[in-house]
């Protein structure tokens, strides 16, 4: 039989109500915070499991917020291009209307200066800030507007090609910005174009105007050699190019320079711009860059109209032929159109010729002889003379563009580079026209490279929202998984708390009759 | 007659006896170590007559002691077993609380932190999300100095303990010499009756002292026993003690070692400490609390140089490079606190070791000695404290400095004079997480942009794309020199272009002649550039180019001034949350952190488990002894009763005596 101690009597009874009361006390723990892993040590695997769920849940949340940030940045990035393209579509249908050939000068300015206001609310646009600022098309140089007006007066990107990303997810990344280069500068310009610059360093007050494109063949033969204009200080300039160097104007390096004459017209290469204000110190020049590209900005394509609107008068008349004595056997092409001569004919033989023929390249051009001169008028493409064909006789014109044609070296034989014998005629008019059409492609092509941009933030709108959803799933997900690891069973524990309140109750009862029996009582 | 009142006089004075002893054991019921005492009857040597024998009462043999050796013993090493592990469960749980504690824990704090840096990138030029990383940074600071104070305080604590512990022992160690003393010197020992309360004094002290450490008793004869440490490093001989002692461990001054000293010599009996309170205190600061300081220290040295690496490549918000984000790693202070040098160093001692930390990715928590195992003190072993394996053993220079290399850190031997026997404690990350700080103090200085970026030229004819490059490094990570490339304030040095000399040929030039050139592959990315430090063209970037390129079209790469709206090195600084940078590459911070708090979770079970099951075998073993030693009070009021009745009866024996007596004396009247 097994004696037992009085103090184990008690001692025993205690310790058992200790260790009910350190079960129930558990118990209730978990059911007062809701958690069953309340230390590590109540299950170590779950607890670390724990740890990363909650910095995974808090993951969750940062992206969460990360998208609803990028959903609002886009947001407001296409409100702004939506803004851009209906200012492009208003700017579209003035250049309609500036294409209208029964404009007066006083129409051709009003609309020039809507232009000018249009162009303006495009900076403005451009110039877009978010909420704290930054302006959202400069790329990575937020604290300055993306577009300012150059000293030159022309709107000059200066921002750079930054793209600000932002995670989304594990190794999602969204572009939640788009750098105005893309958008507005570098556009698929319609026909050849070039675009003018200062030196920085130049004398306070020069400055180039934007210029306009007279002859695309001649600008595309060029690019892409860029230009520099350098005005000297004895008031001459000089036209070079700018990688080799070599002379443009005068074509020869050993040539004196032209005189510089401010605001006076310069024509080279196809294009003409304007130069003022040009004064440097002795001894110092002033440099303008001459670009030539096939992109242009869409800030760009304005100017260049409003300086066309403002520059370029409407005359048909496109040069003359002041001589002509062919040899027999000569052979004159005029655009697409040949003629051959037996050496009689003069200037009005050659009038009837052009207004007679019924070549389709000749078409819109009129021949007209006015006192001594053959007056040659276009109304809408350009007039090429080659004389090529000519070997005896002589052909004198005047008002031609960047080629001449010099009788005295009809000698030389054809192919050499010292015969002259091609001549182009430009009219104000052919040129204007050519201006409205190329600004029209210009302006639909800044609005599809926009719209192209629109699209793909709608892409980036849509993988948002998807990649959202996500999230909302994986964060229940987490979420869920934590509460299993986590959470008390609340049944069970309530269930639990019951049972084991119970069992102490019956304990402590039973230890309180059983410690009351004494055979001392019955003593 | 006369025969009779004896008999029944020694009936009388017999159960006086064993009633005073019931009393005894009544009072005592209560008494901690009390063995219930029985009185032994026997009976009177008989009278011969011609009848035969004649009883003549009772005697009393003995007054014995109800104690079981073997169950004293038992509940003694159950003693032990239990405190060990209730000590060792209560310091656990302390630890456990204070890392899972989601206000006092890590994790909490660097998800906050990673989260602002998010958050911070999606506007990067905005002062007040800067602001909310920066103080969210000193959040995780303080946590990690924090940690490691509490850290602190439970070291402190152990040690408090322990020096109280070995205080109460030597207490209990003199006293049981005592009692030895006393009971051999108790006057009925030779007679066969031994000082029964002194026994069980005795017993009580020693199971006490079992308490604090484990002990062995052997018997050593005239009632006296011996105690000695669980190896048999004696402390009580007889009546002769030796007093235990702690001082500071001269290998590491932060940690207390044991000692014995019998008045003429003291020896170091660390390792002989096992169980008990001491045991159970010494198992808490090996198993768990230092591995705890090294692991939170790879955690803290892992952030502040991953960190630090990506923030000094970036760009800060006025255009110059980042600088350290925390802390430097390998300050020269921090170096030297890495080694100590152990107090036992032969003379002159002047021998200078720094550890320096390569690579955190690599860095084990841990901590190792560095001994000169040769008389010149050019051999050396490196030992894992923790295993106690040699990892690492060979012959210095003849010249110093030296390095030994370990994965991770290196071991730098500086100056001075290395002596055999020479001993260095090597503690790569142990104060770690208190020397973290926040170097940041300005939001402008925090680097969320990348310093270069890349341009295509406006009048480029090919449809070609540059990328806006990624930053390796400022320093060639091989030589740790810095590059040339961004000597510069903010400038890149110099400025490069990429000039396509046709469509698929490229040259690479500052100015003037190509310092690289290239050939080009339309159709696939192109990379511009080394990522290989080794490579002379190394210029810590790379860049990309997409797309068809013609000839004459030209890319540049310069300085990215005014990038406020970068944030491409918070992107990547925000990415370091969840990209494994420690443990070669299998663990993020949280998850090192999270193995931490399992690694103590784990053990705290384990010892909370071992605490209870201490208990039980305790419980029973207690049990047992008190089953046969404890008192019954039931028992004893029947033994009350028993002896009382046997007194009456004994007296009326006597009183049957004196009525003979009368009778007789009546019949002769």
């Amino acid at each position: 039989m097994i004696r037992i101690s009085s103090q184990q009597i008690f001692s025993g009874g205690i310790n058992r109500l200790q260790d009910l009361n350190v079960n129930l006390n558990q118990t209730q723990e978990q059911i007062s915070t809701g958690k069953r892993v309340n230390n590590p040590s109540d299950d170590p695997v779950a607890a670390a499991r724990i740890l990363k769920l909650d910095q995974e849940v808090g993951r969750i949340e940062t992206y969460q917020r990360n998208v609803g940030l990028a959903e609002n940045r886009l947001q407001q990035e296409e409100s702004s291009l939506s803004s851009m393209i209906d200012i492009i579509q208003r700017v579209r249908e003035l250049t309609v209307q500036a294409g209208n050939g029964s404009l007066s000068a006083q129409d051709r300015q009003s609309l020039s200066a809507e232009l000018e206001q249009r162009l303006e609310e495009l900076a403005a646009q451009a110039n877009t800030q978010d909420s704290s600022g930054s302006y959202i098309f400069s790329g990575f140089q937020g604290e300055s507007p993306a577009f300012a007006k150059s000293v030159d007066g022309k709107w000059v990107y200066q921002g750079d090609e930054g793209q600000r990303n932002l995670e989304i997810d594990e190794g999602v990344n969204v572009a939640i910005s788009d750098h105005g280069k893309e958008l507005f500068v570098n556009i698929p310009s319609a026909g050849p174009t070039f675009f003018t610059e200062s030196r920085p360093d130049n004398s306070a007050s020069a400055r180039i105007s934007t210029g306009a494109v007279l002859d695309p063949q001649k600008v595309s033969e060029l690019s892409p050699t860029d230009l520099v204009v350098t005005v000297a200080s004895d008031n001459t300039y000089r036209v070079t190019e700018r990688e080799s160097g070599d002379a443009v104007l005068p074509d020869d390096a050993a040539d004196p320079s032209l005189p510089y004459v401010s605001g006076e017209s310069i024509e080279v290469a196809g294009m003409r711009f304007e130069i003022t204000g040009a004064t440097p110190p002795p001894g110092e020049t002033d440099t303008f860059y001459v670009k030539t590209s096939d992109k242009q900005s869409v800030f760009s394509s304005i100017e260049k109209l409003i300086y066309g609107l403002d520059n370029l008068p409407k005359q048909p008349e496109a040069g003359a032929v002041t001589g002509f004595a062919p040899a027999n056997g000569d052979v004159l092409e005029i655009n697409d159109a040949s003629f051959t001569f037996n050496g009689t004919e003069g200037l009005g033989e050659l009038a009837d010729l052009i207004n007679n023929s019924d070549d389709e390249s000749l078409a819109g051009v009129e021949a007209r002889v006015e006192s001594g001169e053959l007056k040659l008028i276009s109304s809408g493409s350009q007039i090429s003379i080659n004389a090529s064909g000519m070997t005896g006789g002589t052909l004198e014109t005047s008002g031609a563009r960047f080629d001449d044609i010099d009788p005295t070296t009809f000698g030389l034989p054809v192919g050499d580079p010292d015969r002259l014998d091609q001549a182009n005629f430009i009219s104000s008019q052919a040129t204007y026209d050519q201006l409205i059409a190329d600004s029209l492609g210009n302006l639909d092509n800044a609005q599809e490279t926009i719209l192209r941009t629109q699209t793909e933030i709608g892409g980036r709108l849509n993988q948002l929202e998807s990649t959202g959803e996500f999230l909302e799933n994986a964060s229940l997900y987490a979420k869920d998984i934590r509460s299993q690891l986590q959470d008390v069973d609340y049944a069970e524990a309530i269930s639990n708390l019951s049972f084991q309140s119970f069992v102490l109750q019956a304990a402590q009862q039973s230890f309180a009759q059983t410690s009351q029996l004494s055979l001392f009582d019955r003593l | 007659m006369a025969g009779l009142i004896n008999i029944g006089l020694s009936g009388v004075l017999g159960h006086q006896n064993a009633l005073n002893t019931t009393g005894n054991n009544i009072t005592n019921a209560n008494t901690p170590g009390y063995s219930r005492q029985e009185v032994q009857f026997e009976s009177s040597s008989s009278r011969y007559t011609t009848n035969g024998y004649v009883g003549t009462g009772v005697d009393i043999a003995n007054i014995r002691r109800l104690a079981d050796q073997y169950l004293v013993d038992q509940v003694r090493s159950d003693t032990s077993l239990y405190n060990e592990q209730e000590t060792l469960r209560s310091e656990m749980s302390r630890l456990d609380d204070l890392l899972g504690g989601e206000d006092t824990g890590l994790s909490q704090s660097l998800n906050n932190f990673f989260a602002a840096l998010q958050n911070a990138a999606e506007d990067p030029g905005s002062l007040p999300q800067r602001q909310l990383v920066l103080s969210e940074a000193q959040s995780v600071v303080n946590r990690f100095q924090a940690l490691q104070q509490e850290f602190i305080q439970q070291r402190e604590l152990v040690k408090t303990q322990m020096t109280e512990n070995v205080a109460d022992a030597n207490t209990l160690i003199k006293n049981i010499a005592e009692l030895n003393l006393a009971i051999s010197e108790s006057p009925g020992l030779a007679q066969g009756n031994p000082p029964n309360d002194l026994l069980d004094q005795r017993d009580e002290a020693i199971r006490k002292l079992s308490e604090i450490v484990n002990v062995r008793v052997s018997d050593s004869g005239a009632g006296q026993v011996n105690v000695s440490l669980a190896n048999g490093q004696a402390l009580v001989v007889g009546s002769d003690s030796v007093q235990l002692g702690t001082r500071r461990n001269a290998d590491d001054p932060s940690r207390l070692e044991f000692t014995l000293s019998d008045g003429n010599r003291t020896q170091v009996i660390d390792e002989q400490i096992t169980g008990g309170k001491l045991g159970g205190l010494r198992r808490f600061e090996s198993e768990a609390l230092m591995p705890a300081f090294d692991e939170l220290g790879r955690v803290a040295v892992a952030l502040q140089d991953t960190m630090n690496h990506q923030h000094q490549i970036g760009m800060d918000l006025e255009g110059d490079l980042g600088g350290l984000f925390f802390s430097e790693i390998n300050s020269r202070e921090k170096q030297l606190a890495r080694v100590v040098a152990s107090g036992n160093n032969a003379p002159p001692g002047d021998g200078v070791v720094a550890v320096d930390i390569t690579d955190t990715s690599r860095l084990p928590a841990g901590s190792w000695a560095l001994h000169i195992t040769s008389e010149d003190g050019r051999s050396y072993e490196l030992v894992d404290e923790d295993t106690g394996k040699v990892v690492n053993q060979g012959r210095l220079p003849a010249d110093l400095p030296a390095e030994i290399n370990m994965p991770g850190f290196n071991v730098r031997l500086e100056e001075g004079t290395f002596s055999e026997g020479d001993r260095f404690l090597i503690q790569p990350t142990r104060m770690e997480a208190a020397n973290i700080s926040l170097e940041v103090e300005r939001e402008e200085d925090l680097a969320f942009a990348s310093p270069v970026r890349a341009e295509a030229d406006s009048g480029n004819s090919g449809d070609a794309t540059i990328n806006q490059g990624v930053m390796f490094d400022v320093r060639n990570p091989n030589t740790n020199a810095p590059l040339s490339e961004f000597s510069t304030r903010g400038q890149l040095n110099p400025p490069l272009e990429i000039q396509f000399t046709s469509d698929t040929e490229y040259e690479i030039r500052p100015s003037g002649p190509p310092v690289e050139t290239g050939t080009y592959q339309p159709g696939v990315s192109n990379k511009l550039f080394t990522e290989d430090p080794s490579d002379p063209n190394y210029r810590g970037f790379q860049f990309e180019i997409s797309g068809n390129p013609q000839a004459g079209d030209s890319f540049s790469i310069g300085y990215n001034t005014d990038g406020s709206s970068d944030n491409r090195n918070a992107e990547i600084m925000a990415g370091l949350a969840t990209r494994n940078t420690m443990n070669e590459g299998s663990q993020s911070f949280t998850e090192g952190y999270a193995g931490l708090v399992e690694q103590v979770g784990v053990k705290t079970r384990q010892a909370q488990l071992d605490s209870e099951s201490g208990k039980t075998l305790l419980e029973q073993s207690t049990n047992q002894r008190e089953s046969v030693s404890g008192v019954n009070l039931d028992e004893e009021a029947g033994r009350l009763i028993q002896y009382q009745a046997a007194y009456n009866a004994s007296a009326k024996v006597m009183g049957v005596a004196q009525e003979l007596f009368t009778t007789l004396l009546t019949t002769f009247r």
